[in-house]
C-alpha cells in the first residue's frame, strides 16, 4: 500500500481556522473522531499535548507534525491541514506553523500502516516535498504532494 | 577519500521524528560529500541496521535517540556524539560537523 492512499479525503481541511495550536489540534481531532478513527477526543487531544511537552513537534519551515498515541485510537491514520493564518509552535526554527500533520497512532493492533505514517514523516523532510507544499492552492493538491 | 560516519535514529514514540532525523542526516550528508548509514530504531522495528563492518568503517557515532538506544555496546570504543533527535531536524549539518570534529580533534 502507498501513502497516498491512506491519505483520507474527509481528513484534509484546506484554510482551516484556528487562532492557536490548541484549537488546531481540537479541530482535526474532530475530524478524527467523524470519521471513527478516534473514539474519546479528550483523551487523544491529552495526549497529543503530552507529547508535545517533551519537545515541539514544530519541525521548521513551518510544518509541525503533532502525534497522540493512545487507546481510544482505532487505527493508524493522519489529519492534514493548511490553516488559514500561522499560528505560535515553539518551532525548531522559531517560526509559526502554517502545515499540520496530526497523526493518530494506535497503542497496540491495528499497527499496519504505521510505517507508512514514518514514510509521510520522513517525506517532510524532503525539499521537494515542501516545495510542493507551498505551491498547494487547494485540499487537493495537499493530497497531491505525497503521491510519486 | 570520502569521510564516513554511521548514526542511530530513535524517539520516543518511534514513528515521526526517528525517520525524519533520519532523512535530514542522509540530505545534509549527501550535500558535504559525507558517506553516513543511519539506522532508525522505531516503533515497527530497525531500518537499515549497521552491520559489525559498517561499526568498524565508521569514524564516529552519532546518536540522535531521545529513548534508550537498543544494543548500544555494540559502539564501545568509538568516538560517539549524543545529541536529541531534534538536532538533526533542526540543523543536520552542523551535527555531522559537529561529529567530524569530534575525529578531527
Amino acid at each position: 500500500m502507498e501513502l497516498a492512499e491512506i491519505i483520507q479525503p474527509e481528513l484534509v481541511s484546506y484554510d482551516l481556522e484556528a487562532s492557536n495550536q490548541k484549537e488546531v489540534i481540537n479541530k482535526m481531532a474532530e475530524l478524527l473522531v467523524k470519521q471513527g478513527v478516534v473514539l474519546d477526543q479528550d483523551e487523544f487531544v491529552a495526549s497529543v499535548f503530552a507529547r508535545e511537552k517533551t519537545g515541539t513537534t514544530g519541525i521548521g519551515a513551518g510544518i509541525a507534525i503533532p502525534h497522540g498515541q493512545a487507546d481510544t485510537v482505532t487505527a493508524s491514520a493522519v489529519a492534514i491541514a493548511k490553516l488559514h493564518e500561522a499560528v505560535e509552535w515553539k518551532s525548531l526554527d522559531d517560526k509559526p506553523v502554517i502545515y499540520v500533520f496530526l497523526l493518530a497512532i494506535p497503542n497496540s493492533g491495528a499497527q499496519e500502516h504505521l510505517q507508512l505514517l514514518s514514510q509521510l514523516a520522513e517525506d517532510l523532510m524532503d525539499d521537494d516535498v515542501r516545495a510542493k507544499l507551498e505551491k498547494s492552492q487547494s485540499a487537493q493538491d495537499l493530497m497531491q504532494v505525497f503521491q510519486k | 577519500m570520502a569521510r564516513k560516519l554511521i548514526a542511530v535514529t530513535a524517539c520516543a514514540t518511534g514513528v515521526a521524528h526517528t525517520y525524519m532525523a533520519q532523512k535530514a542526516l542522509i540530505q545534509a550528508a549527501k550535500k558535504m560529500g559525507v558517506l553516513i548509514k543511519v539506522e532508525t530504531q522505531g516503533a515497527t522495528g530497525l531500518g537499515h541496521k549497521l552491520t559489525e563492518k559498517d561499526v568498524q568503517i565508521g569514524e564516529a557515532v552519532i546518536l540522535a535517540t531521545d529513548t534508550k538506544v537498543r544494543e548500544k555496546e555494540r559502539f564501545n570504543g568509538k568516538k560517539v556524539l549524543e545529541v536529541g533527535v531534534s538536532e538533526p531536524i533542526k540543523d543536520a549539518k552542523k551535527v555531522i560537523e559537529k561529529a567530524l570534529a569530534l575525529v578531527d580533534e
